[in-house]
């Protein structure tokens, strides 16, 4: 376990001083901080539109912070999980590190607790800025719904935690597949485009009109992660007519599910990691 | 001039074997067969019951999905260009011959232009191909050729855009990964995220916002790129604006790397 604890600790400072993850880090800031103007905009009538869930603004504002993060903070999980390959294979960290009395899963193990804390305290960073924006930009009228705001955020927190783990295990899978490690990256990317596109009528309703009966169409609405955020878990995670805790038991079958991808996308990396030569 | 053309010529042969190439020419398979053979009906109701050839508007159903693949390729081989020359050192070899610099970035970017132009054909002539043996032929060959030509213009220079912009990053990083993780971010912000929230009036001037409003210059009638109800004039004298904008800011973002990679002294 200490060796565990030691790896997952250097795994989180080297996460915490890479270029890559900063940059990353930074233009991804920046479009939170777009994301609560627009959110006080179109509160205060500055823009045109209307909040979805305006009924109660607390939770309004929970829907900001668990679709900003999770639909488009993929970017977090990619990075996070290539990086904590990469950059130990660009420097060759990974081979002295094989070598050492240390077993494998070992590593493995503390590469992903470490990589867990960095994106924890990552999505804990921006929901404090979201939290300080909403409060400093439209406190009046969050204040009747403050209590409904603050009993969703743990659930809408370990959401995002799961959904971008998705990623981040996949990344690193991906990682440890392919030795160039650029080449790595773009996969992961492709990844996104992937889960992206295989929901959208070109491919799921073409592949039922094609192959009719077999519910294709549903299947690939229920394989992508991205459509499962969009049509099945916010609905339902954002039902402003139930508690916090019931709308989080709601989406179980969901976050099982987003559970299951990361389960069978770090037990490959196990695999891999365990069985394959690395260099 | 007859070194861009060896430089374009060597770098068109090296992306050939890049492996990013057959993945994306499999999903671009995949995404042609099911728009052809499973959008059938869709066209088939589109023809019975709304003007303009069918065939053409076939091509706005997928075009979310092609583009997106297309210029995702072009992101990453803009991107990996010049750091896989530093890399494997042969940066160092080219340098020493009698080339000036701007050639080898001016070669180097004709040859990726090159091969997407290449790409892009390919991709739409398979659609196009698709849909004409499921479906029918076109209404109007004439009518076809040009907006189909048009089509395979358009996004060949939206992706020779991206290619300039994913070149400059990579002269501004020797760090493979670096480069590649900006390349990651510029996918997320043009394609993923909405850009207007943090750039707000400046959003016109992104490679896919840029692309979307020469395909799309005005909203009605639907995609006039496709809709063969507006006469293909209206269509390209609407998008001129946004063709110039599109094509200068290729210029300033080529003139910029060659500048950079001209005034560094540590290849």
């Amino acid at each position: 376990m200490g060796n565990v604890v030691t790896i997952a600790r250097k795994e989180f400072v080297d996460l915490l001083s890479n270029r890559m993850v900063i940059i990353v880090l930074i233009a991804f800031l920046i479009y939170v901080v777009s994301n609560v103007y627009l959110f006080y905009a179109v509160l205060n009538g500055i823009k045109p539109g209307q909040l979805m869930f305006y009924e109660n603004t607390g939770v309004a504002a929970d829907n900001s912070v668990f679709f900003t993060l999770s639909f488009y903070g993929t970017i977090m999980g990619i990075i996070i999980g290539c990086s904590s390959i990469s950059s130990e294979r660009m420097g060759k960290a990974l081979n002295t590190l094989v070598v050492k009395p240390v077993y494998r899963d070992t590593i493995i193990n503390g590469k992903l607790l470490g990589s867990l804390a960095f994106l924890s305290i990552a999505i804990l960073f921006f929901i404090a800025v979201f939290t300080s924006g909403f409060l400093l930009l439209c406190g009046n009228a969050l204040a009747p719904f403050l209590l409904d705001y603050f009993y969703r955020l743990p659930f809408v927190f370990l959401f995002i935690i799961v959904y971008t783990f998705v990623f981040l295990s996949i990344s690193i899978l991906i990682s440890l597949l392919v030795r160039d490690q650029a080449f790595a990256m773009i996969l992961s990317t492709l990844t996104v485009y992937i889960t992206k596109i295989m929901y959208l009528p070109d491919i799921a309703n073409n592949l039922n009109n094609i192959f009719p009966g077999y519910g294709l169409n549903k299947l690939c609405v229920d394989l992508s992660p991205e459509s499962t955020l969009w049509w099945q878990v916010q609905p339902k995670f954002m039902n402003t007519s139930v508690g916090a805790l019931d709308a989080f038991l709601s989406i179980l079958p969901e976050f099982g599910k987003l559970l299951l991808y990361i389960i069978i996308a770090l037990s490959l990396s196990y695999i891999v990691f365990v069985w394959r030569d690395i260099s | 001039m007859r070194a861009v053309y060896e430089v374009a010529r060597q770098e068109f042969v090296r992306v050939l074997t890049y492996p990013l190439v057959p993945l994306a020419f499999l999903i671009v398979l995949i995404i042609a067969y099911l728009n052809g053979a499973g959008d059938v009906q869709i066209l088939q109701y589109m023809s019975a019951h709304e003007d303009g050839d069918a065939l053409l508007k076939g091509f706005g159903q997928s075009w979310g999905s092609t583009s997106m693949i297309c210029t995702i390729m072009a992101v990453f081989l803009g991107a990996t260009s010049i750091p896989y020359e530093r890399w494997n050192n042969s940066i160092n070899v080219l340098l020493t011959k009698p080339l000036y610099r701007r050639d080898f970035i001016i070669g180097k970017f004709a040859g990726l232009s090159g091969f997407m132009l290449l790409f892009n054909t390919f991709t739409l002539l398979l659609i196009g191909l698709l849909m004409i043996v499921f479906f029918r032929g076109p209404q109007s060959n004439f009518e076809f050729a040009w907006r189909f030509a048009a089509y395979i213009i358009v996004m060949s220079l939206s992706c020779s855009l991206v290619i300039a912009l994913n070149m400059l990053f990579g002269m501004i990083s020797k760090n493979i990964l670096v480069v590649t993780s900006a390349s990651i971010t510029y996918v997320f912000f043009d394609w993923i995220w909405y850009n207007d929230r943090i750039i707000y009036g400046l959003s016109i001037l992104t490679p896919m916002n840029l692309y979307h409003n020469i395909i799309a210059p005005f909203a009605e009638p639907f995609n006039p790129m496709f809709n063969t109800i507006v006469p293909f004039n209206q269509w390209f004298y609407a998008a001129i604006p946004f063709i110039a904008i599109l094509i200068i800011e290729m210029s300033i973002l080529l003139l910029a790397g060659i500048h950079l990679f001209s005034k560094d002294d540590s290849i």
